[in-house]
């Protein structure tokens, strides 16, 4: 990284180079292009609309964005022109010294995975999760610091480019695609460019000293059960998994991605309930987290929860119900 | 709002023409009760609209009834909104300059969200079958009903069914 940004001055200060662009122009580029790629979308969607029905568009969204963008950068970064961003504020591809051009392949590699990365990724990310639940329960635990992991990654990186204003986009990194600003800027322009920049930094700080303090009492968290695992062996580890539940007691809310939410649409899970019967009455959908009423009747934990919050009797019986008898069932 | 769209894949497949689909009594029944039961505009799923088919063995026989139907947001918490058309339906259960319907169900404290769209169409064809005289909104049948004079009955839904416009030509 360090390397890459002395190359760059080096890079401006020779006669033939252009000047590495900073990061407020990157970002201004990236958010006329979202603004672009906002308009497309929703040009394909009425398209679809009319050609498939509402019901097309509603289910796949986000593969309609991911379509956009993939159009729109192969209509321009592939075909070796700028997008309308970049030419808003005249920037242009450079290899990671500066000093030549990117190559095609590089392009394509970097619009694959930009467009495509991030939802294939949380495609098999869920596939796997899905398989660790029906497996094992330990696993649990190592797919959510996973998760942890790559948030994590995705704002380091971010930290990064306010410091170096060098790549925006992970994607961007890995295929060594950097822009360079296409002019000589003047006197003035330089000014105004060096105080903002400033300011990202500024805004990296910030987001250093949070992660900091997201970040250490997770390394604690560790440092602790690594400790008392060496004590008390398996007995520890499985008291944290449980979410923090200390003897018996719950000592806080656990987060939604720490919750091993059960959905019935996996058929190997409550195999005795049969398939006419999977359905949640009041959401119509495959049950998550079925809990039962005192009557017997089986609902969504939230569906039968918001009902009853409404009134405190069975949809199905009318029975009464009231919220502390609802039992999820595990 | 993922509930409603489920419900009308549900009607679709219920309802659609080709009948070789309807395996099951069901389905024949509803079809049997429902002329069409969809949305006004498919980008909107809060506004709907019926046609019910009138009860054999009944005045209303052979005579068909549209119905408006609003979903709020909060559906299916709370129960949907359903009138007839106004000025169409004679009935002593509905008021017949507005076309509100009095039933249980379609009342907050009584609805559950156990029901749907569809099946509520069916709650509203029994209660074209079975009137409820007891807690009218058009007292003057409700009345006639009560002192079971069913020639006059007859004579007064046959006056008022053949007489008020056909819903396309009401305003």
């Amino acid at each position: 990284m360090t390397d890459n940004n002395d190359e760059g001055k080096d890079a401006g200060s020779s006669s033939l180079a252009l000047p590495f662009a900073d990061a407020p122009t990157i970002v201004q580029a990236h958010q006329k292009d979202l603004q672009i790629e906002s308009i497309l979308t929703e040009k394909l969607t009425t398209l679809l609309t009319s050609l498939k029905g509402q019901l097309f568009t509603n289910t796949y969204p986000k593969e309609i964005s991911i379509a956009v963008k993939l159009l729109y950068l192969t209509l321009t970064t592939f075909r070796g022109r700028r997008t309308l961003g970049e030419e808003y504020v005249d920037l242009i591809y450079v290899d990671r010294k500066g000093t030549g051009l990117v190559k095609r392949y590089r392009k394509l590699l970097f619009i694959l995975s930009y467009t495509l990365g991030p939802y294939l990724i949380t495609k098999v990310y869920n596939k796997l999760c899905a398989k660790i639940y029906a497996n094992e329960e330990d696993e649990n635990r190592k797919k959510i610091s996973l998760k942890q992991v790559l948030s994590a990654i995705v704002e380091t990186h971010l930290v990064l480019f306010y410091f170096k204003g060098a790549y925006y986009e992970i994607s961007k990194r890995l295929f060594g695609l950097r822009y360079s600003i296409g002019h000589e800027p003047s006197a003035n322009e330089a000014q105004t460019r060096e105080q903002s920049t400033n300011t990202y930094k500024l805004l990296g700080n910030i987001m250093l000293l949070q992660q900091t303090a997201e970040v250490l009492p997770i390394c604690k968290g560790w440092f602790k059960s690594y400790y008392s695992k060496d004590e008390k062996g398996t007995l520890t580890n499985e008291k944290q998994s449980q979410g923090d539940i200390q003897a018996g007691i719950l000592t806080r809310i656990p987060n939604e991605s720490e919750v091993n939410h059960l959905n019935l649409s996996d058929k190997e899970i409550f195999p005795f309930i049969p398939e006419d019967a999977r359905k949640c009455i009041l959401c119509l959908a495959y049950m998550t987290d079925p809990s039962c009423s005192p009557c017997g009747h089986i609902f969504c934990w939230e569906c039968i929860l918001d009902w009853c919050k409404e009134r405190p009797e069975c949809p199905l019986c009318r029975q009464e119900c009231q919220i502390q008898q609802i039992l999820p069932l595990r | 709002m993922s509930r409603l769209l489920k419900e009308y894949k549900k009607i679709q497949t219920t309802l659609s023409p080709n009948s070789t689909h309807h395996n099951n009594n069901d389905d024949d029944e509803f079809n049997q009760i429902i002329t069409y039961l969809h949305p006004i505009s498919t980008s909107d799923l809060t506004h709907w609209q019926a046609q019910i088919k009138g009860p054999q063995g009944t005045p209303y026989a052979n005579h068909e009834f549209q119905l408006q139907i609003e979903c709020p947001p909060t559906y299916p918490i709370e129960p949907p909104i359903i009138h007839f058309q106004p000025l169409s339906m004679p009935h002593c259960n509905v008021n017949f300059q507005t076309g509100a319907i009095c039933l249980d169900i379609l009342e907050k404290q009584h609805w559950t969200p156990a029901w749907n769209l569809m099946t509520t169409m069916k709650a509203i064809w029994i209660l074209l079958k079975d009137p409820v005289p007891d807690s009218p909104l058009n007292v003057d049948i409700a009345n006639i009903l009560r002192v079971n004079d069913q020639s006059a009955y007859n004579g007064l839904l046959n006056y008022y069914l053949s007489a008020s416009p056909s819903p396309s030509t009401t305003k």
